[in-house]
Parts: structure tokens; sequence; C-alpha cells
């Protein structure tokens, strides 16, 4: 299992730090969190040259370790993207550097700035509200406008243009889809008919993208940041591609983040979310496209715990967590089981 | 579950000794830590996953084949041919079981994707009956683990806290 010891990565990170800047530099109050099932991810405290004075920083290193959960990885996609959307209004860390190569800490990296703020989750002890009403709604009304400037922005000509995913409207979904059971195959140790199922549906009720969008792939309640009741940053871009809109918003829809709670991960009602989403962006929300991308944000999520279960089983990774996230697996089959059987989301 | 019992607990051993008790600074709580490892050394020969419960799923999937195999028996496309084991499920290992239960599993995909691809030259009545038929089974299946499966702790896993 990757695991490096913390003198090690300390040094290691000391020294990609010097050679990034050129200056002599030092590592401090080095702390693993335990937030993400995917990339590790460390808060440190490096100070470097900048001028005449000694500067600190408080960074984030956001590792993806060889036998993770979507391993083999690539820092690149995210930071790309987080550079090229770093002046578009959308909320994100500023980032440093990456590299891929595994020479400096043995897996791809990136560094990235640490921002103030807590994580809301999803998960609400006694399914109750997740936040008081105005928060709610100025936490809302700030996730919605960060989607739809995601969307809207022209990724054409920016290095975003490098992310993988769909160029063609009429594909969008397909490769998704492709991508993806791509991924159940290379782990599933043994067939599960519900994401079967799913599969024949899903390419049997593929829609049309009406544009190309980066996609952030993750877009929910627990993975941004807030601070004094503003969103302060959105997190964790590791699924980011090109693709239909209608993905990030089938996914913010989706039960798993949402619990009993008629809103949207816990901020926005359906009908308000579509409205505010088309006026901010000016793309068109089509509630079939919307359905159909809930179906299959839930049949990935599926998937992701097949991986989880199988990274654990055989994959020598040897975090336990992965193996919890496996045996919550027939909780997301019954969510998709009830979704196929024509149930309202 | 999805993950094998004797790696589970091989993981929580792990678990216990690379990530728990380093960091526990109680030496009355590191020593309750390492009786848990002693104990889960000594359960681990003795244990497997319930066998009831394997033969409980083996049974739905054996009577969705048959029902299936017989709505299909008077149509021009019929499915695979379904042969019930010669074996009764009861008098399997529990290891057998589990391979019973992965193969069955196999062949109730095979037939979902058989019957999206034949359905047009099917009768259809018949073909509404063979899919709330394997419809059924999936939604027994799914209910059967969900009552297995306790509420999750991801917030606490997430937080390293009491939610």
């Amino acid at each position: 299992m990757y695991q490096p010891s913390e003198s090690e990565l300390r040094e290691r990170l000391t020294a990609f730090i010097e050679q990034q800047t050129g200056k002599p530099a030092s590592v401090s109050r080095l702390t693993r969190y335990s937030v993400g099932f995917s990339w590790l991810t460390y808060g440190f405290e490096a100070t470097w040259e900048e001028g005449a004075a000694r500067q600190s920083h408080q960074l984030i290193a956001r590792i993806g370790p060889p036998d993770g959960i979507f391993a083999p990885y690539s820092a690149a996609p995210q930071f790309l993207v987080l550079k090229a959307i770093e002046r578009t209004g959308v909320p994100v860390p500023r980032v440093y550097w990456y590299t891929d190569s595994p020479q400096t800490l043995g897996a791809p990296f990136f560094v990235m700035e640490k921002v103030a703020g807590e994580a809301p989750l999803p998960w609400v002890p006694g399914g109750g509200s997740a936040f008081d009403d105005t928060t709610r709604a100025a936490l809302g009304e700030q996730f919605v406008a960060a989607l739809a400037r995601l969307h809207s922005f022209e990724w054409r000509g920016t290095p975003a243009e490098r992310l993988d995913g769909a160029r063609d409207v009429g594909t969008a979904a397909a490769a998704q889809i492709e991508f993806w059971e791509r991924y159940l195959r290379r782990h599933e140790r043994r067939r599960y008919p519900i994401l079967e199922w799913a599969l024949l549906w899903l390419r049997a009720n593929s829609p049309r993208a009406p544009r190309i969008s980066v996609i952030h792939g993750d877009y929910r309640i627990g993975n941004f940041l807030v601070l004094d009741g503003r969103i302060n940053a959105i997190l964790d871009w590791e699924l980011v591609h090109l693709g239909d809109p209608h993905q990030d918003l089938g996914w913010m829809c989706m039960r798993a983040f949402r619990g009993r709670s008629p809103l949207m991960c816990h901020l926005i009602a359906r009908e308000e979310l579509y409205r505010r989403y088309h006026e901010l962006s000016g793309i068109a929300v089509d509630p079939r496209a919307v359905a159909f991308y809930e179906v299959f944000g839930t049949f990935t999520l599926a998937v992701m715990h097949v991986g989880a279960a199988n990274c654990f089983e055989g994959g020598g990774f040897d975090d336990l967590r992965m193996a919890a996230m496996g045996a919550q697996l027939w909780r997301l089959l019954s969510q998709l089981e009830r979704l196929l059987s024509g149930e309202t989301p | 579950m999805n993950n094998t019992l004797h790696r589970l607990i091989d993981g929580i051993i792990i678990a216990l000794e690379r990530e728990i008790i380093p960091r526990v600074d109680d030496a009355y709580a590191r020593g309750q830590a390492f009786a848990v490892m002693d104990l889960l050394r000594n359960m681990r020969p003795r244990l497997e996953w319930s066998r009831d419960i394997t033969l409980a799923e083996v049974g739905l999937q054996e009577a969705a084949l048959a029902r299936v195999d017989e709505l299909c028996r008077a149509q021009a496309e019929r499915p695979p041919a379904w042969k019930p084991s010669a074996a009764a499920a009861s008098t399997l290992s529990t290891h057998e079981l589990e391979q019973r239960r992965d193969r069955l599993e196999t062949e109730v995909c095979n037939m979902l994707k058989w019957l999206a691809e034949h359905r047009a030259a099917l009768d259809p009545v018949v073909a509404h009956a063979v899919e709330a038929t394997l419809a059924g089974y999936m939604r027994d299946a799914v209910k059967r683990e969900l009552a297995l499966t306790a509420n999750p702790l991801f917030a606490e896993i997430s937080r390293g806290a009491n939610a």
C-alpha cells in the first residue's frame, strides 16, 4: 500500500518546492486529512523566499496513490482546469504546481492553497436540514451560480481543451457510459444484475447534449468549503471532463446527496435549480436529460463502490474506508432499482 | 457483503497494527486494541459468511430463472435453456454456494441482455412477464441485502469524529 512516512514526505515536498521556486524552502506542520476516499490529502506549511522576505504559505498536497480507487491517476486534468478557470468567478483554490511523474512522491500530485472553511456533508444526523434557511438560500444561489459559470466557460483555446471526454453533443452520454462500463469490468469480482439492467437502460435512453461544457463530475454537497455563510471554494475536481452539462445537474439531484430532504444537495428545490441555472447560464434545462443523468449518476456511484471493494480485496489498498464503502453498495443498488422501475426520484 | 470475510479480518488487523495502535496514547486502550487483534486472529479460521443468507439468495435466483424458462417455452425465440444444477443447493458448502450464486447472477445478467436483444420477436405479454420476473428477482434480492446493511458512518469516517 502507498504510504510514505511523514519525514519522507516532508523531505520530498521540500525538495520539490525548492526545485519549483528556485529558493531554499522548508515544510512543516504536515497533517493527513481523513477527507476524500480517493486522492490522499495532506495539509502543510511551506516557507520560501519571495522578494527580500521569507513567506509562509498554507498549502495542500493532493496525491493520487498507485493503488487507489481511480488509479492510475493523473494530476494534470485537475491542475489544468483549476488554472484555466481561476478568473471565471468559479470559486476554486489557487493551484501552484503539479507533476504526473512518480519520481518525487512515488505518485502524481499537485499542490494548491489551503482554503479556509468547513465542508458541509450530505449525511445529516436524523435526516434533518443541513442549514438554516438564510444560509441555505445564500449557499444554494452561489452553488448554482458557480455551476452556471463553469458550464458557460469557453474551454476551447484554453488548457482545459486537453481534458478527456466528449467533443460531440451526439455522443457525450455514450462516451461516459463506455468509460464507466470499462471501470466496472475492471473491478467487478461478480456480476450485479441491477448494474447490467442500468447499462441497458442507459444505452436505450441517452439524450443529446445541448452543448459540450467542462463538467466537474462530482458537483455536490461535501465538495465545497463554506466560510461565514459563503462558498469559499469548490473542491474535488478529479472527475473533471468535457461533456453534457446535464450530467452535473443530475449528480446534484441524486438521492444519495440529499437523503430524505426535498432539496437538491440540501440546498435548493428542483424547479428553482432549473430556473436559476437557466437564467444564469443561458443553457435550457431538459428535465428528461436530468432524470437520465440521475440514473447514470446513481449507476456510476454504485460502480465506484464496486471499485472500492475491489481495491481493498485484491488491489493491495488496505484503507478500511474502501471496504466500508463497498459494504454500502446495496444501498446504491436499491436506489438504482427504484429509479429503473420508474419511481419518482 | 462485497469483500471476503478473511480479507476484511486481515484489513482490520492491519489497520489496528499500523494506523490505530501507534497513535493511541493510553496504555490500557492500546492493550484493548491488541486484544481485539488477538481475538480476530483466533476467529479468522473459524468464521465464514452466513450460509443461510447465501442459500436464500440462490433460492431466489433459481426460482426466477426457472420461471423465465417456463414463460419462454412456447416462444420461437428462446433464451439459452435453463438447466437446474444437479446438486441441490442445500448440499453445498458455503464456498460452493457462493460460487453458484455468482454463476447464477451471471445467468440473470445474460437473461437481461437476451431480453433486450430479442424483445421485438417475443409475444409482448410474455416479454412483459419475463421482464417482471427478472425485475421482481432484483427487487427481492436488493431488499434482502439492504435489510442486512447497517446505516453508513460516512460522516464520522470523513470527519474522523462523531457526527
